[in-house]
């Protein structure tokens, strides 16, 4: 199956954010997605990225996720689920930029994800979960201003110790 | 305006920047960067009649009812000619109705996609009806209209 | 609406069959001319949800564009079973806005008028029955008709 590339015509935003495009994983592009996974903060649906296996890897992608592109280059993951019906629109985003994306670029991916699923489906709750051992994620997730709705603790370790999972959601507004 | 059958070779006329399921797939403006462009999948059986227009687009009719005799048109028009969407539809339209000898073919127009005024009245179709809030669009439901044209026998 | 039985889709084509005449262009299926299996393997296609109360065949199918909004459909000619109906699907599929496709002259039309649903269009000569072609009437409603009805 031929991966289509999804890209914008023209501008480039005038923030310094990259160009961002995306696809879905191709054989291709396993290269790139086994490199994410070495780094040891590489916290997409695991906690221990830089120890997986490539059969896990590949199961923990999935055909829901897709390959975020910065100007071109493998710049990370995201994939968003669906929770309950559809006519609820809730979802969960996994995303995760490699070590060496500047902490805006996380913004900026995190709109223009946000932006694409508006544009073809209502948007009513966007969940994220970040481990408490994820200092990067906590501190996007809590730089967004999304609402931080708990904790549920010591269910996961990591570095020898528990620790638990935050949760974190924005609602948006009912429109229909 | 000449229709042909799909060949392998011409997947990449079957994907674009346009409002999924429209009469009038042209491309639209502000497409987000990460949104997934509209795919129609290449014929593969004979639930849809799907003929291709090399180098402008592709026309396909869906839920095609022999007892009925009609069908739901939907067109896919390249953005380097989008120029020829006229005459891409008028040709739907005459193909539906001589070759696949249908009474009626009819489609759905989103007016806030501003299709270009005038094209679907040109083709020889009507506006029939309107249902509000019948498609999620750029962040808010809204109406879709239903087109047609009938054959008059 | 606890009396409200779900029919999956042979189920639902044996009960449109034994339904006289009120089942002809019901979510667009027609027992005259389908047979049950045509008409569950429609049903599938088109993701319809099909309910029994008493004597009445009452279906939706989800717009799949804009989940908020749901395609109806009814075999009996009363208003207020098809509000109850309505009230259901705004509880369970948080619906906000209904359309039915309906026959011109069916004893629907009367349902949906006697509701609060308002006429949007007539697609000509969309069905082909006893001989013609007939037009199906568009009826639309949102939550707020139906509460002035």
């Amino acid at each position: 199956m031929t991966s289509t590339v999804l890209r914008a015509p023209a501008s480039r935003p005038a923030t310094g954010a990259p160009a961002w495009s995306a696809r879905a994983c191709s054989d291709s592009d396993y290269d790139d997605v086994l490199a994410f996974f070495s780094e040891p903060d590489f916290f997409f649906r695991t906690a221990e990225p830089d120890t997986r296996s490539e059969w896990e890897i590949r199961k923990l992608v999935g055909a829901d996720t897709r390959l975020l592109l910065a100007d071109d280059e493998p710049a990370g993951l995201y994939a968003l689920e669906g929770f309950g019906g559809e006519h609820g629109c809730h979802y969960q985003l996994h995303l995760r930029l490699r070590a060496a994306a500047p902490n805006a670029w996380w913004h900026s991916a995190f709109e223009e994800i946000v932006r694409a699923l508006t544009w073809k489906k209502e948007l009513v709750r966007l969940a994220v979960q970040v481990g408490e051992f994820d200092g990067r994620g906590l501190a996007f997730a809590r730089s967004l201003g999304l609402t931080e709705e708990g904790t549920l603790a010591s269910v996961v370790r990591h570095g020898g110790q528990r620790y638990g999972y935050v949760f974190f959601a924005r609602i948006w507004a009912l429109t229909s | 305006m000449m229709l042909r059958g799909y060949r392998a070779g011409d997947l990449e006329l079957l994907s674009g920047t346009w409002l999924s399921g429209e009469l009038l797939g042209l491309p639209l403006p502000n497409w987000p960067v990460l949104a997934e462009p509209a795919t129609v999948g290449p014929p593969s059986d004979e639930t849809s009649e799907l003929c291709v227009a090399p180098g402008t687009g592709f026309v396909r009719y869906c839920d095609v009812d022999w007892v009925h005799r009609r069908a739901r048109l939907e067109i896919g028009v390249r953005r380097e000619a989008v120029d020829s969407a006229e005459l891409l539809i008028s040709a739907a339209v005459a193909y539906g109705f001589r070759t696949l000898s249908l009474r009626r073919v009819y489609g759905w127009v989103t007016p806030a996609t501003h299709p270009p005024p005038y094209l679907c009245e040109r083709a020889g179709l009507q506006r029939e009806a309107t249902i509000p809030s019948a498609v999620w669009f750029d962040g808010r439901p809204v109406p879709r209209e239903i087109w047609a044209a009938v054959r008059r026998d | 609406m606890t009396d409200l039985e779900r029919l999956d889709p042979p189920a639902a084509a044996a009960a449109l069959r034994a339904t006289p005449d009120g089942a002809r262009g019901f979510l667009g299926v027609d027992p005259v001319t389908q047979n049950d299996m045509a008409i569950a393997g429609e049903l599938t296609r088109l993701g319809a949800h099909v309910f029994r109360r008493g004597q009445a065949l009452l279906g939706f199918v989800p717009n799949s564009e804009q989940p908020r909004q749901a395609t109806v459909a009814t075999t009996s000619a009363d208003p207020d079973l098809m509000t109850e109906f309505l009230t259901f699907l705004g509880s369970y599929q948080r619906c906000t806005s209904y359309v039915a496709m309906v026959p011109s002259g069916s004893a629907a039309e009367s349902t949906f008028n006697g509701c609060g649903f308002h006429r949007t269009g007539t697609l000509r000569g969309h069905r082909y029955q006893t001989g013609q072609y007939q037009d199906v009437h568009v009826y639309f409603a949102t939550v707020g008709d139906l509460c002035r009805s």
